[in-house]
């Protein structure tokens, strides 16, 4: 009996001691798992806690708008609606799916898809018309669509249309810029978005008293081009005109402050090109409407079949191309400022010549002529141009290239630009001294040119070419960029003689359509070769003009460039120029001015079929005759010519050298606008 | 209640608050009491004479406790107030935050309306096709006259002329010379 009573209590105590280790091991385990979520990993499980109560709701802050020098919009943002649900709180998806549908104009089945997804937030509709907001809201007030909300999103707008479009870009749906301006000042025109944090029930509704924080959204700066709207618009209006006479590809004119560099018109057209899709939706930059034969203006004109669109990007900045002989700028001055040559130097000029064995021609076939140096450039002679060019050497004539601001990138600040490709020592050729100085081996932007033009036009100062003039904040005050410096490239001298020589080339050389009268213009004509995609040259031009006016006291420095054509650029871009150059004198209140008079000791252009300036009257003020003969390179004679009529010449000749050459009669080329310089 | 009652406690603020300290008579009942019981001895010693300031004092501390109460009741009440204030405004705030928000919005629209209107392609298809006007074919540039020039800067030339023309600057002996090469053209 006291065994067992000894033995039942044995057991019992066992029983406890099991009975509290169970426990106190299931306590243990409770304590531990305790610790666990609320120390160890109490952060972790508080972020899930709060992400399950606490909702996030983003607004995109308002982008400010593109604006033009005069402070017009060429791109804005306004708040639309936009309706959007929470699937959770849809009670009816098909019927809810029905009554939008009729609201919205959208299929019911998509509506229906969207009110049914796993997910407590879907867009339905963004960036509706008020009218069609209107509707919605009246639903949604109504109680006829629980779970479906609308809400403010801003949208981009173009006012002007498609106008100034490849610089101004694109913006995507969540407001980021995508291409052009928009990407490139993106940060200075988005903004700062805002945010709604707030306590929510899981029936989506605000647990009172729960959390709210509301952060407004910032709006963005605007941003000021030194684009003119109205000049814009002529621009590509002449260009959609000058692109489909000229049976072109694509087209680029452009103008310049002269003084501060601040572009005031970048046309940027192309024709709807199945290789660029965005082209192909694009309504036309403007219909292009022509004068039958024998039609009168005014009267029965019909619209052109194709339209030209604007450009999907601004090639103007990003595209290079073999500027041809509008480089001729950049190699006299380099001749000129470098003492090479002297301003009043003739120079024989044979066809054909040679250079490190390679024939070189001019573009019209002629004998060998003896030429000054404004004539050369007027009628545009390759073989005149490399001979001068011989006298300055590769190494002085690349030291000029780049102080023209070729080979680096400008001040436009537009994304993608390309800072064009000139050869390095290392890469020169035997011939590179012939093809470089015509523009040929040598790559180049359009505004790179054009600012090198400008130079010549502001009397031998470089001004970076700018496009975006500074920007105004949020309490209206306006913010100027940053200038880049500006630095001399010749003297003054020498840009009066250039001026003076471009003159000629407008009033008696290839750029006479380009003529102005009251205007005195100065500019010179380019033609060069496409080059095709995988190397090697079209069949088709390139063809530019670019120049200044009014040359005596230069306002406005401009380029065209008609690209992808059958003509010259005597044809297809010098018409052009003198149409938007006109527009703009007319715009920004430039009168005629008092025409310059010619500088002491350099001889003026004359037509090509009067043969020389020898044979005319010496201008007062001049040099008189010639006291530099520079004999060919290439062994051709050097010729005098004197004028004897309107179209035939006959020259006695002596080479400095004294030989003396037969005369010969020469004939002037056809069509002298059309020689392709 | 007397002192001799259990849970009885002499409080002399209390007497001193209701004048008994004053009073230098004991009460019968003291007379009552034995003298040598120890807790006779024990309440007289806390029986003291009162002097009139503290009574005063007693009745300040009392009285400023009561406006304290009272004033932390009006306190209470003005937060109230206060609080229903605040939510009265927040609501007006709000409101006029989405009036102010919804006028931004119609301004903007506006603006976009103007700037839409003021496009130049707009302008010229409305010259051009409601107003009936026409682009020029070319432009004639009309000679200033010398007060026009003067005004004008100075730089256009002197005199009348035809259209197009170019003036010889006044007292040039040499234009005559020098005009067929800058204007002429082949």
């Amino acid at each position: 009996m006291k065994r067992n009573i000894r033995t039942n209590r044995t057991r019992n105590i066992w029983r406890f001691c099991a009975s509290l280790a169970l426990m106190s091991a299931g306590l243990g385990g409770i304590l531990a798992r305790l610790l666990f979520v609320q120390g160890i990993n109490a952060a972790t499980y508080q972020a899930d806690a709060r992400s399950e109560y606490l909702h996030e709701f983003s607004f995109l802050g308002e982008r400010g708008a593109i604006l033009d020098r005069n402070g017009n919009e060429l791109a804005m943002s306004v708040p639309m609606t936009t309706i959007f649900g929470d699937p959770y709180q849809v009670t009816n998806p098909g019927q809810e799916a029905r009554a939008l549908s009729v609201a919205l104009g959208l299929p019911e089945a998509t509506l229906r898809a969207d009110l049914s997804e796993p997910s407590g937030f879907v867009y339905l509709a963004r960036t509706v018309p008020n009218s069609t907001a209107a509707k919605v809201e009246r639903l949604v007030n109504d109680g006829v669509v629980p779970g479906v909300y609308t809400m403010q999103e801003p949208k981009r707008f173009d006012p002007a249309g498609q106008l100034a479009g490849p610089l101004v870009g694109i913006v995507g749906t969540e407001g980021t810029g995508l291409s052009g301006l928009e990407y490139e000042y993106n940060k200075l025109l988005e903004g700062r978005p805002g945010k709604l944090v707030e306590d929510m029930d899981p029936a989506g509704g605000q647990i009172p008293g729960g959390l709210q924080e509301y952060q407004a959204p910032v709006r963005g700066d605007d941003l000021v081009l030194s684009i003119d709207e109205p000049l814009q618009y002529d621009a590509e209006q002449a260009l959609a005109r000058a692109i489909v006479a000229a049976q072109a590809n694509s087209g680029i004119a452009m103008i310049m402050d002269r003084r501060t560099g601040d572009l005031l018109a970048v046309a940027e057209l192309t024709m709807p090109n199945p290789s660029e899709p965005t082209t192909m939706n694009e309504p036309p930059a403007l219909p292009v409407w022509f004068v039958p034969p024998g039609g009168v203006p005014g009267h029965g004109e019909s619209v052109a079949s194709a339209q030209p669109v604007e450009a999907p990007s601004a090639s103007a900045f990003t595209t290079v191309y073999e500027p041809g002989s509008v480089e001729k700028l950049v190699t006299v001055s380099a001749a000129l400022a470098s003492g090479s040559v002297q301003p009043n130097q003739y120079f024989d000029v044979p066809d054909p010549y040679y250079v490190a064995g390679t024939q070189f021609t001019d573009a019209w076939v002629h004998p060998t002529l003896y030429w000054s140096i404004p004539n050369i450039i007027a009628h545009s002679s390759d073989i005149g141009t490399i001979e001068i060019a011989q006298r300055v050497g590769m190494p002085e004539l690349l030291k000029y290239i780049h102080a023209f601001g070729i080979g680096q990138r400008t001040d436009v600040d537009f994304p993608g630009e390309s800072p064009g490709i000139v050869p390095n020592q290392s890469q020169l050729s035997g011939t590179s001294i012939a093809t470089v100085p015509i523009g040929q081996g040598i790559a180049v932007t359009a505004v790179q040119m054009l600012a090198a033009y400008n130079t010549i036009a502001n009397g031998g100062v470089y001004v970076a070419p700018r496009l975006a003039d500074g920007y105004i904040d949020a309490s209206g005050t306006e913010h100027l960029f940053p200038v880049q410096a500006s630095h001399r490239v010749v003297s003054t001298l020498v840009a009066k003689e250039m001026t003076s020589m471009l003159e000629g080339v407008v009033r008696v050389g290839t750029g006479m359509a380009a003529n102005l009268e009251p205007y005195t213009v100065a500019g010179k004509t380019g033609t060069a070769l496409s080059v095709l995609p995988g190397g090697g040259y079209g069949n088709e031009f390139v063809s530019s003009f670019a120049g200044f006016v009014p040359a005596e006291d230069p306002a406005i420095t401009a380029m065209v460039v008609v690209n992808g054509t059958h003509q010259y650029g005597a044809v297809a871009s010098a018409p052009v120029f003198a149409t938007i150059v006109r527009d703009a004198l007319q715009e920004l209140g430039i009168p005629p001015h008092k025409p310059a008079l010619p500088l002491p000791g350099l001889p003026l252009a004359t037509p090509y079929y009067e043969e020389g300036e020898a044979a005319g009257p010496v201008l007062p003020g001049l040099s008189g005759p010639p006291k530099v003969q520079v004999g060919s390179s290439s062994g051709a004679a050097a010729t005098t010519t004197s004028t004897t009529s309107s179209s035939t010449v006959v020259t006695t000749t002596t080479t400095p050298t004294g030989t003396t050459t037969p005369d010969s009669p020469t004939t002037a080329p056809p069509v002298l606008a059309s020689t392709g310089q | 209640m007397t002192p001799a009652e259990p849970g009885w406690e002499f409080e002399p603020a209390e007497f001193s608050a209701a004048g008994l300290l004053h009073d230098p008579e004991p009460s019968g009942e003291d007379y009552d009491a034995d003298p040598s019981d120890e807790s006779f001895d024990e309440r007289r010693r806390h029986l003291r004479l009162v002097r009139e300031q503290a009574r005063r004092r007693a009745n300040g501390r009392r009285l400023l406790v009561s406006a304290g109460i009272a004033l932390l009741g009006i306190f209470c009440l003005g937060l109230v107030t206060f609080h229903v204030l605040i939510a009265e405004n927040q609501f007006t705030l709000d409101r006029l935050t989405q009036t102010a928000a919804t006028e931004q919005a119609s301004y903007e629209r506006l603006r976009l309306q103007v700037a839409q209107l003021e496009a130049p392609a707009r302008i010229v298809s409305e010259a051009e096709g409601r107003l009936g006007l026409a682009q020029p074919g070319s432009v004639t540039y009309l000679p200033a006259t010398t007060t026009q020039a003067t005004k004008g800067g100075g730089s256009a030339a002197v005199g009348s002329a035809p259209a197009g023309s170019v003036m010889a600057p006044q007292g040039d002996a040499d234009w005559p010379t020098i005009k067929p090469y800058l204007s002429g053209s082949p």
